[in-house]
Formats: structure tokens, sequence, C-alpha cells
């Protein structure tokens, strides 16, 4: 398998002086392409830190990040940005629509330049997202105007839009009720199943009982993970939860 | 708390705060000093009219005298209160010497004089009236402020030595506005030199009631008395004595008006800003209770302690400083006892900037009212968050690449904010072009007959009954003149009503070769037909279409009126007509002419001054420069302080506005940031919006100057009898320089007020 995420020794430190933080402390992690991994913690414990490191969207203070075996951290910030936009779809907690567009220009935002080159494909490919994530007809909505659920909804197919390399998600169904949750996560395995690497950031053991591969983090450093082959969710769920109290999270 | 609330306040907001601050400080300062400027510049003119007991009433008159008619007319008026005749010898400047070397300054006409009997006195800087010894002269004080003549210095005239020993105030001829000047000198050198001049006679007369003296000119135009000459009254005395000065107010006023409107916007830019930052704390605040007006009492405060300080340091900037803005009128009119009511005059004015600002911010928080808890609570937007257009949709349109189509979205969702901005810019625009304008119209070949000159390459002038003989005859054989006119200025009588009789100056001759500019009709063309200078057909209540009786040659002949214009010469009331007359002498003849191609003016206008030694010789743009030239160098150098001052506010409120924008969209930087959008890209959002908007300003900015403040400079102008004034528009600067100035300076302040993008960092505002 190819490796889409390569990182080696990253140290994060926040604050100066005596009122340093820690974030993440020397992490390594690879990532396989098509993987579907889940970082886990308490809160405070670096997984979201770490999340926007490897996405390329916080500095780092020592080592290295590759992603398809490009080094993130010593490319020209537009070229980051770039990249980000080809190759990276991010999905955060809550949903990150800007009010001055409507729910389709929202999606359409960071393909655009291709939109403008094949209208007509990308609309077809969005309003078809849109049905995946049951939003359609909400194409012409303000922002104002859809539940945060379809909101969040409509945040992940602007992040799928333009078939990135990897989806990153941060707490995604966390402003979410049980039911949205779970037709969100659904949403997920079905990008997977797809072919789309994803990596999510949760302390929900629910949701990480989607994931093949659940990593725990404590104290800034990774401290154990969990592969799955074919186990059903709720045997996935039972032996996260037993990690969980083993590793006192 | 609310020290805790102010200092949070001012800690968070250092560089709105203190823009804020300057802003109040400056129209305060401007506001106050106008108000002791004002103050004593309405004493100063007073104690110096009344310490040299100017005339109520005075008739110039060149030409024959009966004293003793005079003295009867005065004895047996009821008004008069005290009459008196002086001699004024005009010289020519030729013929004055300083230090052996001829005398400049020749845009005056300058006379000798002695000390009066009984009034009209001219005083020293002390205010003191003034008995030089003999072979002492004391010089007009322009020419000792403008550095022509310094005391010590010694002035020749005729052969006859004096050395300056200081200057004089002179109530009627001190302000450069009063064409002639008066050098004081002792009876007896006045009659050693008398032969060198031609002399003039004062009339002047004191009346007991001053507010009679309307009913009075009347009567003395009535007496058929000597008026060969210009009249002038009190009022005019003191209208021309206040104008420089009152100019100078009327500017800062002007400027403090304009910058009381910019801190209003900028108090509602920070305003607005803040009050959608804490939409929903505001909606918390009142759901759980807590009254309006506490509420607006925090949000005051910061404002109600900026404005209280700016307004004091403003007053207490006025009075250290009011020397330097009072110095002219303590040189010219002397000190006064007016300093308790300046005092007073200026903090009223500082308190007024101050009950402005928080009259302001109080209707400002108004709004307040109708913010709904429930909605402010749920949503924490602002209603006019996300408006755009309709059909302005991202996905329809293939013209801007995304992150220019945000940058023009921004605009259309938050037009209230930016109407702000652009509000700012138009006025910026207003003030950069707005003197600009009335430089290049004053500046321009055109203005010359706007001031009631023909707009000819030179112009000659002969006094009184001076010998011209043949000279049509020597004008016309002349090769080097290609046209010329030549123009007799004759004083007619003329019918006020059935009883009344006026007098009127007429300029006779072809008035279609050099024409003047006619604010309303056309020259004159037939015998019987008459134009008005604006000022005249003002004060006689005439219009085109109507007719005007004058006395010739003891026969009264009726005019049609067929045109208006307008005129600044021999104080604006004149009269042009084409008629012939052999019989009533001419006061005074003007010619009018343009050279051929190959004839070079200033070697021409030398020979015309050996051939004509009578005559005065100018050079027409010279003669303009002489008149206007001071006024000219202060309009151009309002126009660049106004280009800098316009330049430097735009930078700083730019600046502040895009750095506020910053801050207030971080998170949808950070969104952006997110998807991918580089710093660059993001810059340009703003940048976009910049730039159209600064566009739009210029065309609105440089529209209102061209048309609003074409009526708002005409009023200043149309007091010196020009009117209709209409803007000659320097088009590179207005179409050109200025924009570009302009957009630079946007350019400039957006880069800096966006440089905090590169340091929003997408896990800051997203990470919730």
């Amino acid at each position: 398998m190819t490796k889409i995420i390569e990182a080696q020794n990253i140290t994060k430190v926040f604050g100066q002086g005596n009122n340093q933080t820690i974030a993440l402390n020397n992490v390594s992690i690879e990532i396989e392409a098509k993987e579907f991994v889940s970082v886990m913690g308490p809160s405070g414990s670096g997984k979201s830190t770490l999340l926007f490191t490897l996405g390329g969207m916080d500095t780092i203070d020592r080592g290295t990040v590759l992603i398809n075996g490009v080094s993130l951290y010593e490319m020209e910030e537009n070229k980051v940005a770039d990249f980000r936009r080809k190759k990276m779809g991010f999905v955060f907690q809550n949903p990150t629509m800007l009010p001055g567009l409507d729910i389709l220009d929202n999606i359409l935002l960071p393909s655009y330049e291709e939109y403008k080159k094949d209208k007509a494909r990308l609309s077809q490919n969005a309003l078809e997202l849109m049905k995946l994530a049951g939003i359609e007809g909400t194409e012409h909505r303000k922002i104002t105007e859809v539940s945060g659920g379809q909101l969040q909804r409509a945040s992940i197919c602007r992040a799928v839009l333009h078939n990135p390399d990897i989806l990153f998600g941060d707490e995604p169904t966390g402003a979410l009720n049980s039911k949205s949750s779970e037709e969100i996560l659904d949403l997920f395995e079905a990008l997977n199943k797809k072919g789309m690497t994803i990596l999510l950031v949760t302390h929900d053991a629910k949701v990480s009982a989607r994931a093949k591969r659940v990593v725990f983090m404590k104290d800034g450093a990774l401290e154990s993970e969990l592969r799955f082959k074919n186990e059903d969710h709720q045997t996935r769920l039972g032996l996260i939860i037993d990690k969980m109290s083993a590793l006192g999270i | 708390m609310f020290t805790k609330i102010i200092r949070n306040d001012l800690k968070n907001s250092k560089l709105v705060s203190l823009t804020l601050f300057v802003f109040v400080l400056f129209a305060s300062f401007l506001l106050s000093t106008v108000a002791i400027v004002a103050v004593n510049l309405n004493a100063s003119i007073n104690l110096s009219l009344e310490n040299s007991k100017a005339p109520h009433f005075l008739q110039m008159h060149l030409g024959s005298f009966d004293e003793e008619r005079m003295l009867r007319f005065a004895q047996n008026n009821e008004h008069v209160l005290d009459y008196q005749t002086m001699p004024f010898l005009n010289v020519d400047s030729n013929d004055i010497l300083v230090n052996g070397e001829p005398f400049s300054d020749k845009s005056q006409d300058n006379g000798f004089s002695y000390q009066s009997e009984s009034f009209d006195f001219l005083l020293d800087l002390d205010n003191q009236i003034l008995y030089p010894e003999e072979g002492e002269i004391y010089i007009p004080i322009i020419y000792l402020t403008n550095g022509v003549i310094q005391p010590g210095d010694r002035v020749s005239v005729s052969g006859q030595d004096f050395i300056v020993k200081g200057a004089i105030r002179d109530a009627q001829m001190s302000s450069m506005l009063a064409s002639s000047k008066r050098f004081l000198i002792h009876p007896s050198d006045y009659q050693k030199i008398k032969s060198i001049g031609r002399e003039e006679y004062l009339i002047e007369f004191l009346l007991k009631d001053m507010p009679t003296v309307n009913l009075f000119q009347g009567e003395y135009a009535n007496a058929n008395l000597e008026s060969n000459g210009p009249t002038i009254t009190y009022s005019i005395i003191r209208l021309i004595n206040a104008l420089t000065d009152g100019i100078m107010i009327a500017i800062l006023f002007l400027i403090a008006f304009l910058i009381i409107i910019v801190s209003f916007l900028l108090i509602r830019l920070t305003l607005v800003a803040k009050i959608e930052d804490e939409y929903r704390t505001i909606g918390v605040l009142k759901a759980i209770g807590i009254r309006l007006s506490i509420i607006n009492k925090i949000y005051r405060a910061k404002y109600a302690l900026i404005a209280f300080l700016g307004s004091l340091f403003g007053l207490v900037l006025s009075y250290l400083l009011s020397g330097f803005f009072l110095q002219n009128i303590r040189i010219f009119f002397g000190e006064n006892d007016s300093g308790t009511l300046a005092l007073v005059s200026a903090f009223l004015a500082s308190a007024l900037i101050f009950v402005l600002v928080m009259l302001y911010i109080n209707l400002f928080l108004r709004r307040l009212k109708k913010l709904s808890p429930a909605a402010a609570i749920n949503t924490g937007v602002v209603s006019e968050g996300a408006s755009s257009l309709k059909h302005f949709k991202l996905r329809r349109q293939k013209l801007l690449p995304a992150h220019l189509f945000l940058g023009t979205n921004l605009i259309l969702t938050r037009k209230k904010t930016y109407l702000t901005f652009v509000l700012i810019l138009i006025i910026a625009s207003f003030v950069m072009i707005l003197p600009n304008n009335v430089y290049s119209t004053m500046a321009s070949d055109e203005f010359i007959s706007y001031m009631g000159i023909g707009n000819g390459q030179a112009m000659m002038m002969f006094h009184g009954k001076d010998s011209m003989n043949n000279l049509d005859l020597r004008m016309k054989n002349d090769p080097e003149i290609e046209t010329y006119a030549i123009y007799d200025h004759k004083s007619y009588e003329f019918l006020l009503d059935e009883n009344a009789i006026g007098k009127i100056w007429v300029t006779l001759g072809n008035h279609h070769l050099f024409p003047v500019l006619y604010t309303a009709g056309h020259a004159p063309e037939g015998d019987n037909e008459i134009a008005l200078s604006y000022l005249n057909a003002q004060s006689l209540e005439k219009k085109i279409g109507d007719e005007l009786t004058l006395i010739i040659d003891k026969q009264k002949k009726d005019f049609l009126i067929t045109g208006i214009y307008s005129d600044i010469t021999n104080g604006g009331k004149t009269a042009r007509a084409t008629f012939q007359d052999h019989v009533t002498d001419s006061l005074s003849t003007t010619l009018v002419m343009d050279f051929t191609k190959e004839t070079s003016i200033s070697e021409k206008i030398k020979s015309l001054e050996q051939a004509f030694p009578n005559a005065k010789v100018y050079d027409i743009k010279l003669y303009r420069d002489a008149i206007y030239g001071s006024t000219l160098n202060n309009i151009k150098l309002s126009g660049i302080t106004a280009t800098i001052l316009a330049v430097g506010l735009s930078l700083l409120i730019t600046l502040l506005f895009v750095n506020m924008l910053v801050v207030k969209d971080r998170r949808d930087i950070s969104i952006l940031k997110s998807l991918g959008f580089t710093n660059r890209k993001l810059n340009g959002q703003y940048m976009i919006g910049s730039v159209l908007l600064v566009l739009l300003s210029m065309i609105l900015g440089s529209a209102l100057a061209s048309t609003l403040g074409q009526p708002i400079a005409g009023s200043f102008i149309q007091a010196m009898g020009i009117a209709n004034f209409k803007f000659y528009i320097d088009k590179s600067f207005v179409f050109l320089l200025a924009p570009l100035a302009m957009i630079a300076t946007v350019y400039i302040g957006t880069r800096l007020g966006t440089r905090s993008i590169q340091t929003i960092k997408v896990s800051d505002y997203i990470r919730e």
C-alpha cells in the first residue's frame, strides 16, 4: 500500500517561557492510502493539533510531514495553500460556510477554477454529492436558511467535491444530534469505500467505531492504536471502550 | 466598572481610539481658533476704525474742486458731523526710488499724503496718531510685512529724500484689496513733491448717525457735487479690512466642518463594527434585563472620554497657537481687549464639538432599541450579514476569479459599512479637487475676462485728460500690433427715479474685439444699448431688457440693457456702451491689444512705455498676477495642503477600515485559508473592494467638486464682483493625477491593512 501521510517526530509547543504547553511531543504517524483512521483522546491531548499540523494549517516546531511524498513544511506558503486546495478536504466541528454565498456557491468555492473549465461536470458532481448527503434542493438557500446538520453535510460536499486524496475531519459530528451524526458517518464510510483516505479526530467512541484504525493520544503523544478488519460497529465500539478504560482516557 | 470597561476598550482599539482623538482634537482646535480669530478680528477692526476715526462716507475725486461749495453742503446737511478734504498725491511707481533703485512693487497705485486734522488718521503700530518730521516718511504696512521697504531705508521722490521711520496703519487702504496705498510725510514735504504726481481729493464725511449713510449718499449724489472717482462707505472699509482674515476664518471653518463629518463617519464605522461583533452579547444583556440606558452607557463611555479629551486638548492647543493666526490681525489692526470674550467663545466652540459628538453617538445608539434579544442570541449575525444580490452568484459568472468575486460580494453584503468608507473617500476627493479647480480657473487665461478686462496680450492705461493725440492712428500704423481696441471711461449721471440721480462709470468702445465674460445677454452693439456689470445690475435692480436713462450733455437718453457681465475693476460697478460722445471728458482711457506672432511681448511693452511716457503699460498676464498673484499663491498652497490632507486622511481611513474588516472577518479568512486560498488571493479580496470604491468615490467626489463646489467657491468670488463663476478644470489633475494619487493611497492603505491576514492561522479561529 502507498503511504499517503508520513509524519516524523513532530513537536508543537504553544506559549513561551514558563507558560509553555507541549501540544505534540515527538509524534510520528504513517497513514496508508484509502485508510479510514480515527484519532481519539481526551480534551487537551493534542489530537486536533495533530490534525491541523498534518493538514498544513498550523506550524510545527520540529519534525517533518510528508503528504504523498511531498514535504509540507518545506513548501512555500502559496504552494501549501494550492496543495491543500487540490489534494486535501477539511470538515470542522462547526460548519464553516461564508454568509455571502448560497449553499451551492459555498460548495463550489474551492473547486471554482476547475468549475470554470468544466461547468457541467462540476455542477453535476456537486448535485450528486448533495443527493448522496441528503441535502438535494437546498442549493439556492442562504446558509441561515438550513439546519446545522444540513450545513455540516454541505461542508462535507465542499470538502470532497474536488475529489481530494485525503479528507480531514475535526469532530465533524460534534455539533450534531445523533440522527444527523449517523447520516454523516454513513457518508464518510461511503466516501471511504469509494477510495478516499479519511482522518478523523473525535472523542466519541461511536464515531471511531466507523474507522478501520483508531489511534489513541494522551498528553501530546501517541499512546496506542487498534486496527480492525471485518468486525461490526458494535464489536469495534466494545474494543474501543475497553482500550480507553485501559489507557485511563 | 465603567473605568475598567473604558480601559479595556481603549487597550483593544488603540489605533482607532487615537485616530478619533486626533480628529476630535483637530475639530475642536480649528473651531475654537475660528472663534478666537473672529472675535479678535472684529474687536481689532473696531478699535482700529475707532482710533483712526475712519470716515463714514468718502468720495474720491480727480479734477477741479470747488471747496467752498463742498463746505456749504457739509454745513447745511443735517447728517454731517464733520467734514474734511484731504489731498492724495498719486505718484508713478517709476518715480519712487528706494535706496536709489526704482520701487519694485508696481501692483499698487502709490500715493503721498500728510496727517489729517480731525479724522481719518494714519496710525503707528501702537494705534497712535503719527506726525512725521520733515524728511521722514512712514510706509504702508504691507510694504513692511512683505519686506519691500525696511525702516532706515531711503525713499526718494522727485529729488526729495526721505528716511523711513516706520509703518502706518491705514484703515482705508491697508488691505491688499484696496488698490491704492498711502505714504505719510510732513505737509511741507508734500508741497515740495506735489509737482511730480497727480493730485486727487479724498472728500470725507463723518456722520452723526452711521446708519444714515445711504440716505446721505443719495443726498450727495443729488447735490451734483464732485464725484469723479469711487465712492466708499464705512461698511465697505470694514468689509475690505475683514476680507483677508475673513477668508482664512471661512477656510478654517470649512476644514473644521469636514473634520467633524469625518469624525462622525469614523465613530459610525467603529461603533457599527463593535456592535456587530458584540451583537450576541448585547442580546444577552437585554435578555437578562439590563436596561438599554445602561447598555448605551457602556458603548458611550469610551467615546465620551475621547470626545472630552479631544475637545479639551483642542481648546488648549487653540489657546497656545492662536498667536500664529492672530499675527496678521495684530500687525494690521493692533491689539484689542477682547481677551475674555475670545476665551469664552473658544470654550463654547470646543464644548459644541463635544456636544455634537455625544449627540451623534446617542442618535446612533438608538438603533440598539430595535435589537431583538432572541434573534441576537440565536443567530449572532447582524441582519445585514447575508444579503447580496439575488442573481450575483459565483457559479453564474466567469469574469472574476473566486477571490475577486468574494471581494465584490463583500461590498454588496455590507453596503452600509462600505457606504461610510465611500463617504469619507468622497469627502477626501472633494477636498483634493475643489481648491485645485479654483486655482486652475483663476490661473487660466480666460479668467481675465471675468475681471472685466478683455483677454488681450497687453493693456495701456492713460489717466485723466493725458495727451492721446493720434493714438488711434499710431496704433493703426504700428506693424507689430495686430488688433487693438480703445476704451474710454467716462462718468455719467443717470436717473434713479424721477427725482434722484446717480453716477455711473461707462466704458465706451468696441466690446466685441476683446470681450469680457457676459453672465447674461450680450455686449452692446447699437448706440442705444448698454451692458451693466453684475454688481451694478444688482444694486440698481436691473435685468436684461430693462431701460436705463443716462444724462449725456444735459440731454436724457434711454438705453436698452443688453447684457450683464463680470467685473472687478472700479469696485465692480461699471457699464459698457458703444455710443460716441465727444463732449464729456474721459476719466481714463484703456487700450487693449494683441501683437503679431513675431513680436516679443516684453520688448514691445518696453517700447510702448518709452513711446507713451504718460501711460501705464501692462502685460495682461502679469497684470492679473499682480492683482491675484498672492491670492493665487495662497489658493495653490491650500490646494497642495488639501491634497496632502486628503491623501493622509484616505491612507489613515483605508488602513483603519481594512484592518477592521480583516479583524471582523478572521473566521471567514481562516475558512478560506483552510480551503486553500493563498494570502495573496485573500489580500486581493479586499483590494478589489478598495479599488472599486475609490474609483466610485473619485467619480462622485470630482463630480461634486465640479458641481456643488462651483457655487461654494462662486459665493466667495461673487463678493468681488465675479458672477456666474464657471470652473475651468485642469483635466490632467482631475482625471489623471488625483485619481492616481487616491488609488495609490488606497492601495497602500489596503496593503497595510491586510498585513495581518498573514498572521491569521486556520487553527486559531476554526477550532472550537
